[in-house]
Order: structure tokens, then C-alpha cells, then sequence
């Protein structure tokens, strides 16, 4: 290897490690300061590369108080929940509405189609106002019987983001590319287009799902814009809303702060170690999302 | 077991035409070859048996049941696809059985089934392997097995060994023609491939530009072809077709006889086909192996060698004709003679080799 290579090679690793630290190491402080449960000690070590090093008084006691002081726990179920509803209905309407826009011909389907292409530009925050008008003058059928306006509840944290444009996109390029023979074959053997669609299409459809389902969940998982319009108070609230909560709360104990960061984190992060190679592969497959 | 019978078969998508009026049947238990090149609506017409497309006019019978609105699982048809169609995330076992599932059949009866049809193709080892895990020979076999499962009335076949190897193709084309007496059913086979068609037909049909042109015994296609099209499609190497005019001979005593001009080449004294207008004939057609080496007493075609294959049971000699712009293809024994680039070779048709076409590509006969 030459002299020229060397050095080209140790550029680029350079530029890698810079990279990894930049993208690591608020994670680490994070992790880090949460565990230092002396919180004169973190903010001591805050101005310096200490607060990368777990010196000092180590323990959970800062996970202990997030579990006592915040509602933690009743938000992580909320999030899970509704995040879980929301990824899993959106899967299931999303494909279907791609399968029909796919395989099916009728009236109105190029520009219905178009129409969902030109949905995916437009940004959630335009949309955010009238949409909250909307949901308050929905009426919902619950067990104290019929109410009008949804604030406060879980539907109002689902069933809006359930379709989605940019699933249905991403549903509809895997679906004309899947083989119509197979289909085909299906029917020939007898099946309907519903057993089509969900004995032969959606299993072969893992990828898309894996990936429609990933964007879905780093989407909901961590939205705050939408709970902050939409819930007041804990009983409905989500793990980004609690957090925020807490953060403003004073006086403000930066190591509990952290601590509650880090188990909103983990998950996430739990779930990223698990299914790398599909986040990896979603990512590139919604490259053209921007 | 059934008959297909296609009256004044027509498919339009919008203003093109793609079939354009097709009527032909297909007998009990017959396996008819529908041969034509890319495009030719051979396909198209099968997809229209299967179910798979609709028949813009005309009537399809499947047994004495007009079947053009009958949809494709209720039709009892089983089509074979070129690319297999096996579905990728189920095991052989529920691939065969997928259909027998869908009819409502109990698991029990579903693994007899399978079993019966896994012996038939000698498969039973492979059931519980997936597709992916399967050579493109066991895949052939796993598609048929689908289609035999349901005990059809009518085989389907689309082009089924385009995607093998050219000696498993061989292979499968002999077991494919074993497969059709042993089960009896009544088979249509699509393929683009002319050797296929002639090894493994009951009967081919010939399509063209969405027309049948011919339909026939295998062998009788290739001795007397309707038309330049069908003569020209089943053989290999291609018919050769010359520009030729025939000229009665006028000597009353002698057989009857004619001359054979060929431009650029010798005349030649041929019978005179019986029944025929030899005035219309402006072209004639030789297959390659319809030539003999001429001796030096014989009248014969003096041309020159410009390219030869060597295919070790058989020669190939391409040989230029004066104004010609495709060399004559003959087919001769390999050792018969050495034939090098651009020595002169003397040779002459057989009789009954030379088959007559009018100005529209009509064979008027053979001499």
C-alpha cells in the first residue's frame, strides 16, 4: 500500500470516528449522567470531558426518583400502546389501499394516486391547526355513551396518523413489483382477492412492512407536537409529553432529567440493536423522502 | 377430462387487436402445441382459457360449457407459468396444496393428495423444502405437481422450460410428453421453441399476428406447411427460400416436366407437380436437408462454400447464391466430402423437396 493510500485511509477513518463521536457522544452523556446521583457533581462535570466519565456516586437513584416523582411508567404504557395501535392498523390500511391502487382498476385511480404522492410534501405542521378543529368536533362512541370531541383521549393520538401517504407509497412501488404470476397463480387455485392480498402479498411483503413499520414507529414514538395540542393532563399523555413536563418542572434536577431520557431512549434503541439491518434498509428504501 | 373449442376468438386491449379471430379445438385428452414467435398471441389465447383474461368476442368452450364468463377456479383448468409461480413462503407441500385448501378440502385428504401427486413426479423427498431451496428442475416438477393436485379437466402449459438448461429441458420435455399418457388429460402447451412443438405435440397449432396459420400433426406441418410462414417457423435450420419461376416443358412425349429457374443459379429440369398453376409460383422453399451432392453427369447449382458448421452428426454448409442476400443453408453427412471455405460445391433438391409458393406466401405444392 502506498504512502498516498495510507494517508487517504487515515483521513478517512478520521472523518468516521469524528462522525461516531458526534452522533455517540450525547448519548453517552446521557447515559453517563444519569446514573451520577450527586447533582452538583454532574453539573461540576458538565463543563469538562468528565461528564463522559461514571465517577463519583453511581447508583439509580435517579431512576428511582423519575419513578417516583414523574408519571413514567403510565406514559410509557400510553406511548407503547399507542404507538403499537398506530403502526399496526397503518400497516394493515396502508397496504390495502396500495394493493387496490396496484393491482385493481377503476375510475379515479390515477388521481387518487397523484393526490397520495402530493400528500406526502405536505408537512404535518400545516395541517396540525385544522386538524385539531376537526378532531374537538368528532363525535366518538365510548362508555359513558356518546361525546362530542376527541381531546383527551387515546383515538385522538391514533386514528389520525393510521393512513399514512408516505406508507402508501412505499406499499404501493413494492406491490407493482411484485410478480404477477404468483397472484395469478392464486386465483387460479382459487382464492379470493382478500386471501390474495393476505395469504401470498403480505407475506412477501416483509421488507416494506419492516420498513413502513420503523419509519411509523420512530414517528410516533417520539412525537410531541400532537400530544402537546391534544392532552392535558397525565391519563392520556405519551413518553415525549411526560418528559417535557418533567423538564419544565423546577427545581430542575438534571440528573433525574437524563434518567428519564435514557429509559424514553432505550427502547428505541433496543429495538434499533434488534432489527438493525431492516432500519438500515428502510432508511434506504425512504431515501427519496428526503 | 374435456375438450376446448374456440369460436371466432377475438381480444382487443383499447383499439389494438392482439387476437384476431381465432377458431380452433382442442380434443379429449389431445396435447396440442400452440407455436409462434414473441407476440403472436399464443399466450394471450391461453391466458383466455385459464380465466386470466377476457374474451373480447367470440366463444370458448371448456367441455360443452361456454366458459367466457365462468371464472378461472371454476373452469377446471390448472395452468403451469414459465416463471413457476411457486410461492416463495410456503413449503412445497402447502404450495401443492394451496388450492385443495382453497376448494375446502380437509388437511387429511389434502396430504393424500399431495402424496399421490408428489409420486406421480417423484417429488415426495422434497415436500417440505421451501422454493428457494430447490433446483429450477424441482421447481418445474413442484408447478406441475400444483396443477396435478386439483386433477384438471385441461393442462395449461406456458412456455414451462424456457428458464431450464438445454439438457435438463430435453430431459423434461421427455417426461412432460410421459407425464401426458400417463394422466391422459387434454394438454395446451404455449412455447416459442419449434422443437418443442414437434417432439411434444399431439398437434401444433402455428400462430402469427394473432391468426392461427396453420394446425396440424406435427410431422404434416413439415412436410407440407400452408403457407411460407409455417414452413419457414418449423425447422432447423430455417427453410431456405429462393425468388424461382417454373416454365412447362413443352415435349408432350416425355413425363410431364418443367424448368426451374432460380436467378443467378443453373436451370434445372423438375417434375411437373400434378394439379398445380406453376405460372403462380414466384418463390420456392428447400429445407436443408433436401439437397443431394450431384454428380458430374447430373444438372446441378455450382455454389460456392462461404461459411461452414461442423455439428459432429450433421454438416452445415452455407453456400452464396448469386443475388441472394441469405446463403443456402445444407445440411449434409459429416466425412462426406471436405468442405472448406470457398470451395465449390455441386448439388441439386431432392425430388418432392421443393415446395412452390405464390406472390402471397401460399404453398401450391411440392416436387
Amino acid at each position: 500500500m502506498t504512502t498516498r493510500r495510507i494517508g487517504s485511509r487515515l483521513v478517512q477513518y478520521g472523518l468516521h470516528a469524528l462522525l461516531s463521536a458526534f452522533f455517540l457522544l450525547p448519548l453517552a452523556f446521557m447515559f453517563v449522567s444519569a446514573f451520577k446521583a450527586d447533582e452538583m457533581q454532574l453539573l461540576t462535570d458538565m463543563g469538562s470531558l468528565l461528564a463522559f466519565v461514571p465517577y463519583g456516586d453511581i447508583s439509580f437513584a435517579n431512576f428511582a426518583k423519575v419513578f417516583q416523582n414523574t408519571p413514567y411508567l403510565r406514559a410509557f404504557v400510553n406511548s407503547v400502546g399507542i404507538t403499537a395501535l398506530t403502526v399496526g392498523l397503518g400497516v394493515l390500511v396502508n397496504s390495502m389501499l396500495a394493493y387496490a391502487l396496484a393491482r385493481f382498476r377503476f375510475f379515479g385511480r390515477d388521481l387518487l394516486l397523484a393526490l397520495i404522492v402530493a400528500l406526502i410534501i405536505i408537512p404535518f405542521e400545516a395541517i396540525a391547526v385544522p386538524l385539531l378543529l376537526l378532531v374537538n368536533e368528532l363525535p366518538w362512541l365510548g362508555a359513558e355513551g356518546l361525546s362530542i370531541g376527541w381531546l383527551d383521549s387515546y383515538q385522538v393520538q391514533v386514528i389520525p396518523f393510521i393512513a399514512n401517504a408516505f406508507s402508501v407509497y412505499l406499499f404501493y412501488q413494492f406491490f407493482i413489483e411484485l410478480p404477477r404470476d404468483l397472484e395469478e397463480a392464486a386465483l387460479m387455485d382459487g382464492a379470493s382477492r382478500w386471501r390474495i392480498y393476505w395469504s401470498i402479498v403480505m407475506p412477501l411483503s416483509k421488507p416494506v412492512i419492516a420498513t413502513v413499520a420503523i419509519l411509523q414507529f420512530l414517528a410516533r414514538w417520539g412525537d410531541l407536537l400532537w400530544p402537546v395540542m391534544v392532552v392535558r393532563g397525565d391519563t392520556y399523555g405519551t413518553l415525549p409529553l411526560a418528559m417535557q413536563t418533567f423538564f419544565g418542572q423546577f427545581p430542575r434536577e438534571w440528573g433525574s432529567v437524563m434518567a428519564f431520557a435514557a429509559m424514553a431512549t432505550i427502547p428505541t434503541l433496543a429495538l434499533f440493536l434488534a432489527f438493525q439491518r431492516w432500519f438500515v434498509s428502510s432508511a434506504i428504501s425512504s431515501a427519496i423522502k428526503g | 377430462m374435456a375438450s376446448v373449442t374456440l369460436r371466432g376468438i377475438r381480444k382487443s386491449y383499447g383499439e389494438v387487436e392482439t387476437i384476431g379471430g381465432v377458431d380452433l379445438q382442442v380434443k379429449h385428452g389431445e396435447f396440442m402445441v400452440f407455436v409462434g414467435p414473441s407476440g403472436c398471441g399464443k399466450s394471450t389465447l391461453m391466458r383466455m382459457i385459464a380465466g386470466l383474461e377476457e374474451v373480447t368476442q367470440g366463444d370458448l368452450l371448456i367441455g360443452d360449457r361456454v366458459a367466457n364468463d365462468i371464472p378461472a377456479p371454476e373452469r377446471g383448468v390448472a395452468m403451469v407459468f414459465q416463471s413457476y409461480a411457486l410461492y416463495p413462503h410456503m413449503t412445497v407441500a402447502q404450495n401443492m396444496g394451496f388450492s385443495l385448501k382453497m376448494h375446502g378440502m380437509p388437511a387429511d385428504e389434502i396430504r393424500k393428495e399431495v402424496a399421490r401427486a408428489a409420486d406421480i413426479l417423484q417429488i415426495g423427498h422434497l415436500l417440505e423444502r421451501t422454493p428457494k431451496a430447490l433446483s429450477g428442475g424441482q421447481r418445474q416438477r413442484v408447478a406441475i405437481g400444483r396443477a396435478i393436485v386439483r386433477r384438471p379437466e385441461v393442462f395449461l402449459f406456458d412456455e414451462p422450460l424456457s428458464n431450464l438448461d438445454a439438457n435438463l429441458r430435453v430431459q423434461m420435455r421427455v417426461e412432460l410428453t410421459k407425464l401426458h399418457k400417463q394422466l391422459g388429460s387434454t394438454m395446451v402447451y404455449v412455447t416459442h421453441d419449434q422443437t418443442e412443438a414437434m417432439t411434444m405435440g399431439d398437434r401444433i397449432a402455428v400462430f402469427n399476428g394473432g391468426l392461427v396459420e396453420q394446425v396440424g400433426q406435427p410431422m404434416n406441418l413439415y412436410e407440407h406447411p400452408a403457407n411460407r410462414f409455417v414452413a419457414q417457423f418449423l425447422g432447423s435450420p430455417r427453410m431456405n427460400l429462393l425468388s424461382g419461376a417454373l416454365t412447362p416443358q413443352g415435349d408432350a412425349c416425355a413425363l410431364p416436366a418443367c424448368t426451374l429457374r432460380v436467378s443467378g443459379l443453373n436451370e434445372l429440369p423438375i417434375a411437373l407437380p400434378p394439379g398445380v398453376d406453376v405460372s403462380r409460383c414466384t418463390e420456392i422453399g428447400v429445407r436443408p436437408e433436401a439437397f443431394e451432392l450431384a454428380t458430374p453427369a447430373q444438372p446441378a447449382w455450382s455454389l460456392s462454400v462461404d461459411f461452414v458448421e461442423r455439428l459432429g452428426d450433421t454438416t452445415l454448409l452455407y453456400l452464396l447464391v448469386p443475388h441472394a442476400q441469405q446463403p443456402l443453408c445444407v445440411r449434409v453427412p459429416p466425412g462426406q466430402l471436405s468442405h472448406d471455405v470457398g470451395s465449390r460445391v455441386r448439388l441439386r433438391p431432392v425430388a418432392g423437396g421443393i415446395h412452390l409458393f405464390d406472390r402471397n406466401g401460399v404453398c401450391l405444392g411440392r416436387t
